[in-house]
């Protein structure tokens, strides 16, 4: 007689069941109808069982086959995979021509546990540790799956952007998987700060309400004086903007020292809010090679009463952006979270950039532009707006978050929606967007041809007359041309604006973070009609900052 | 002297002016008409001119505003403070925010 090797768990599993429901070897031979030799080899382990007296002990105790099936210790069938009690959930996106959705889950499911060759140590590991789990696998289209997991809140710090990030990325690992979203349980959610103001404390502290407010990425971003480079500042807020900002690129250069460019920003700054009676911030960037240096800039910034400071987190990285955010809510200041993130950009889509923006505590983030590219893009824009500024974010697939989240009482970033828009594109971009975002219309006050003042001028006037309107009960997207036309009338500045830039027409800038790289873009992008006029600064060309196409 | 929101438009003419009035009652903001001499960026807090009921209840309760009654504080208030600035603000107090406000008279208009 061989020893019985398929079921090794035979013998003991079935002396448990005959001493459970009180039965001795012959009752049972009776009623199964199996052969008392044939019994008591199987309780004596050896011999190798009919698939047939398998299914008659099944039947005649009611367990399922798989209650007798082989066990290691890898997998006990009897005992519920665990996650913990408030796991934090994630989905991806696997490729795989030949596999099936059981073996792509195997495969996130090894890659993310990190233990994808069997270990004698797994045997000393704590049997009731929280484990990784694969949720649900499903076929999203040819040769594409979408694979859910949970990941234990205990394996994960609290407050760290990286700790999360470490765990989606070792699930990443040799699959060529693709984050979709992540929602994190609220009990983890807390353990983040969120933006030190908020929307309503940003307002109350700008003293600007009811609008959405303006910001100009100054440019050019290279072969200015760093004096002369400040009086683009201050004609832009002076003719009626709320905010310039550096551009990313500007960091620290011989013929453009940063300190140089701090004092007389902050003199640009200061004498604009003396001459509007209005509250003026420029959004110094502060980025440099290591985060000491870069708070040395800052508190530099705070030394001139500067309010906001501005750094792009895919050039410094999640924690540097996390430690220049404590540092701002700990100097009283802002944090611009700027550029459009291209290094990110393989892996993350971007509301999931914003909500790990929103969790480390950027008080503004930009993101791409709801009126430009094809209308996935533009879901997706829709998505990154909830989850900057939403209390709560339902699941929504055609927006890109395939997944809830609850953000509680997290206060919210402010939204800078950006990429070269011009006064015509004002209503349906109000209607889009709503007050509590910060436009971003450089390319158009820059470009003006009356120069800097007139475009900001124009761009306030059409954003006010805009807002009267919406609120007087016009609907935007149908009476967008008599809006603005109307106010042209009053307006000189606005009026040669729109006669300058062409309606339906982008200045520069990005259409970025459609997510899809496949998806062809529908939109169109007109030129801007060239300039009869001399303009006062060469209206600038694509940098790697607004062109990641 | 250009600031709050509408600040660029030409000043508001009597039927504008309701109309605005109007929306802050409509989206359920809470309407707030404040003067100030010589306001700046640094004045957060103006002095608030009261907005009287217009009429109580026979069960107490106040008879809520309308844009037409809110209009005439405006008018009154200006006319008792005519050197001031005069802002109409209304706020939400469910996201606390004050989610509109702009300059309804400024003296420059005369009275």
């Amino acid at each position: 007689m061989s020893e019985n090797t398929a079921f090794p768990h035979l013998a003991p599993t079935l002396k448990k069941l005959l001493e459970a429901h009180n039965l001795t070897a012959s009752e049972l031979s009776r009623q199964s109808g199996i052969s008392v030799a044939t019994l008591s080899r199987m309780l004596s382990g050896q011999g190798n069982p009919t698939f047939e007296n398998i299914c008659r002990l099944a039947h005649i105790f009611s367990v399922p086959l798989s209650h007798f099936a082989p066990t290691t210790p890898d997998e006990k069938p009897t005992q519920s995979p665990s996650t913990g009690r408030d796991p934090l959930l994630a989905m991806f996106e696997v490729t795989s021509p030949d596999l099936t959705e059981k073996q792509v889950a195997n495969l996130m499911l090894s890659a993310a546990r990190g233990r994808s060759m069997p270990s004698w140590l797994g045997a000393y590991a704590a049997p009731d540790t929280p484990q990784i789990e694969v949720i649900s696998s499903t076929p999203a289209g040819p040769q594409r799956f979408h694979v859910t997991m949970a990941f234990p809140s205990e394996h994960i710090e609290a407050g760290s952007l990286s700790s999360i990030l470490s765990m989606l990325s070792a699930a990443l690992t040799g699959t060529h998987a693709q984050v979709l979203d992540v929602t994190l349980p609220t009990s983890l959610l807390r353990t983040f700060n969120g933006p030190a103001f908020g929307v309503r404390g940003l307002r109350d502290t700008f003293n600007k309400h009811g609008r959405p407010l303006l910001m100009a990425s100054l440019r050019p971003s290279t072969g200015l004086s760093p004096k002369m480079y400040a009086r683009s500042a201050f004609e832009c807020l002076l003719g009626g903007l709320d905010i310039t900002a550096d551009p990313a690129q500007l960091t620290h250069t011989p013929a453009m020292p940063w300190r140089e460019r701090f004092r007389f920003l902050a003199e640009a700054t200061l004498t604009a809010g003396q001459q509007t009676v209005e509250y003026k911030a420029h959004a110094l960037n502060i980025m440099a090679g290591t985060v000491e240096e870069m708070q040395e800039r800052a508190l530099w910034a705070k030394d001139l009463d500067m309010a906001t400071l501005l750094v792009d987190p895919s050039v410094i990285g999640w924690s540097a952006t996390a430690s220049m955010a404590k540092w701002a809510r700990n100097n009283d200041m802002l944090l611009v979270a700027t550029g459009s993130r291209p290094l990110f950009g393989l892996h993350l889509p971007e509301h999931l950039q914003a909500k790990f923006l929103r969790l480390i505590g950027a008080d503004i983030v930009s993101t791409a532009s709801p009126l430009r590219g094809n209308v996935s893009g533009r879901r997706l824009v829709t998505g990154t707006l909830a989850h900057l500024r939403d209390k709560e974010v339902p699941a929504n697939p055609e927006e890109h978050h395939p997944l809830p989240q609850i953000y509680g009482g997290l206060t919210g970033s402010m939204p800078a929606p950006g990429g070269g828009h011009n006064p015509w594109h004002f209503p349906r971009l109000a209607d889009a967007v709503g007050d509590d975002a910060i436009l971003q219309v450089g390319a158009s006050t820059i470009s003006h041809p009356w120069g800097s003042a007139a475009g900001a001028t124009a761009a306030r006037t059409a954003l006010e007359a805009t807002i009267q309107a919406r609120n007087e009960g016009h609907t935007l997207s149908v009476d967008n041309r008599t809006i603005l036309q109307r106010a042209a009338k009053f307006s000189p500045e606005l009026k040669e604006s729109l006669r300058h830039f062409q309606e339906g027409s982008f200045q520069f800038g990005v259409i970025h973070g459609s997510g899809d790289k496949n998806t062809p873009t529908e939109g169109t992008v007109i030129p801007p009609k060239p300039s009869d006029n001399v303009t006062l600064f060469r209206r600038p060309e694509p940098t790697p900052e607004n062109d990641t196409e | 002297m250009r600031f709050e929101t509408f600040a660029f438009l030409p000043p508001l003419a009597p039927d504008q002016l309701e109309a605005q009035a109007l929306h802050i009652l409509k989206s359920g903001l809470i309407p707030h008409i404040e003067h100030a001499e010589n306001p700046s960026s640094a004045e957060m807090f103006w002095k608030l001119f009261p907005i009287p009921s217009s009429r109580i209840r026979a069960d107490g309760t106040p008879e809520p505003h309308n844009a037409t009654h809110i209009a005439n504080v405006i008018e009154s208030c200006a006319r008792r403070h005519p050197y001031s600035f005069v802002r109409l603000t209304g706020y939400n107090p469910k996201t606390g925010q004050t989610e509109a406000a702009f300059i309804a008279k400024s003296p420059q208009e005369g009275m």
